[in-house]
C-alpha cells in the first residue's frame, strides 16, 4: 500500500512529471516511433540551455530513446527531428532498446546459449613457443 | 593570539561555517540535479560512446579490413580477420571489439580511412553479464544500422573542425 503511494507520488511517477510539466510551462514537441512524448520548457536558473525531457510510454527506460530524438534530448541538435533534415537511410533498422536481462539480449556467437561454436582463428600470427 | 585560537576552537566556528555552506546550497544556489531517465544532460557531438560499424549510402559496409584500428588500439581490444569476398572486394570475416578492454580513447575512429568504425552517441548499453560486452561484427553493424541517423548528423556537425 505504502509502496503504491510512493510509486504514485515519487520523483519519477506520472503525477510528479505531470505536475512538473504544468509548473514549468513545458510545451509538447513531438512523439517518436515508440510512443514516447517529448517536452521542452524554459531554461532553469543557472542553466544556459532549455530544459528538455521525455515521458516514456510504459516503464521508464533511459535506452528507449531512438537516435534522432536522442540527439535532441541531449542538446546535440536544436531542431526537433520532425523539422531537421534526417540522415535516415532506407536500410536503417527500427530502434530497439537495450535488451539486456531479457531473452533477446545480444550474445556473441561462441556463447553456450547461442551456437556454442567459436570461429577458429585463421592463423595470421604465429603462436609463441617458449625456448627449450 | 592564543586566546583567539582557543576561542575559535571552543565556539566551533568551523562547524558553523560548514553548516552555513550547506544551508546556502539548500536554499540559494540553483539546483544542478536533473531528473535522469526523463531529462538528460547535454552531450557533445564528439562524444565517444558505444562503437558502431557504418555503411555507405547504398547499404554496402564501409570497413575494408585495413587493420589500422587494430594496430592503433592502445588497449588491444580489436581483433580483425579478413579475406577477399566472392566479388573480389576485401572485407572482414571477423571484427571483434572487447568492450571490457576498450578505454574509449577514440583512436580507432581517428585512424579509420573510410569512417567505418565510429564511437556513437549511445552510452546506455550497460549489460547484466560480462559476455554481452564481447561485440562481434554482426553486433557492430547492427549498432550502425540503428544509430546511423544521429552518427551522420554529428559527423556533419563536426566536419568544419576536422
Amino acid at each position: 500500500m505504502l509502496k503504491a503511494i510512493a510509486n504514485l507520488l515519487g520523483a519519477l511517477s506520472p503525477v510528479h512529471i505531470t505536475w512538473d510539466t504544468i509548473m514549468t510551462g513545458a510545451k509538447k514537441i513531438g512523439t517518436d516511433s515508440l510512443g514516447n512524448k517529448y517536452f521542452e520548457a524554459k531554461a532553469r536558473k543557472g542553466y544556459n540551455h532549455p530544459r528538455r525531457f521525455v515521458i516514456y510510454s510504459g516503464t521508464p527506460d533511459a535506452s528507449k530513446v531512438p537516435p534522432e530524438w536522442h540527439g535532441w534530448l541531449h542538446h546535440q541538435n536544436d531542431n526537433p527531428p520532425s523539422d531537421a533534415p534526417s540522415f535516415r537511410r532506407p536500410w536503417q533498422k527500427p530502434y530497439v532498446q537495450n535488451m539486456t536481462g531479457t531473452a533477446k539480449a545480444y550474445l556473441p556467437q561462441g556463447h553456450m546459449l547461442k551456437s556454442g561454436k567459436r570461429v577458429s582463428a585463421t592463423g595470421d600470427y604465429e603462436a609463441w613457443s617458449p625456448p627449450q | 593570539m592564543n586566546l583567539f585560537f582557543a576561542a575559535r576552537s571552543f565556539l566551533l566556528v568551523e562547524i558553523l561555517k560548514g553548516m552555513w555552506l550547506t544551508l546556502k546550497y539548500f536554499f540559494f544556489v540553483p539546483r544542478v540535479t536533473i531528473n535522469y531517465p526523463h531529462e538528460k544532460g547535454p552531450l557533445s557531438p564528439r562524444f565517444r560512446g558505444e562503437h558502431a560499424l557504418r555503411r555507405y549510402a547504398n547499404g554496402e559496409e564501409r570497413c575494408i579490413a585495413c587493420k589500422l584500428c587494430e594496430a592503433v588500439c592502445p588497449a588491444q581490444a580489436i581483433t580483425i580477420e579478413a579475406e577477399p569476398r566472392e566479388d573480389g572486394s576485401r572485407r572482414t570475416t571477423r571484427y571483434d571489439i572487447d568492450m571490457t578492454k576498450c578505454i574509449y580513447c577514440g583512436l580507432c575512429q581517428e585512424a579509420c580511412p573510410v569512417d567505418a568504425i565510429v564511437e556513437g552517441p549511445n552510452f546506455e548499453y550497460a549489460t547484466e553479464t560480462r559476455e554481452e560486452l564481447y561485440y562481434d561484427k554482426a553486433k557492430l553493424l547492427e549498432n550502425g544500422d540503428k544509430w546511423e541517423a544521429q552518427i551522420a548528423a554529428n559527423l556533419v556537425k563536426e566536419a568544419p573542425y576536422r
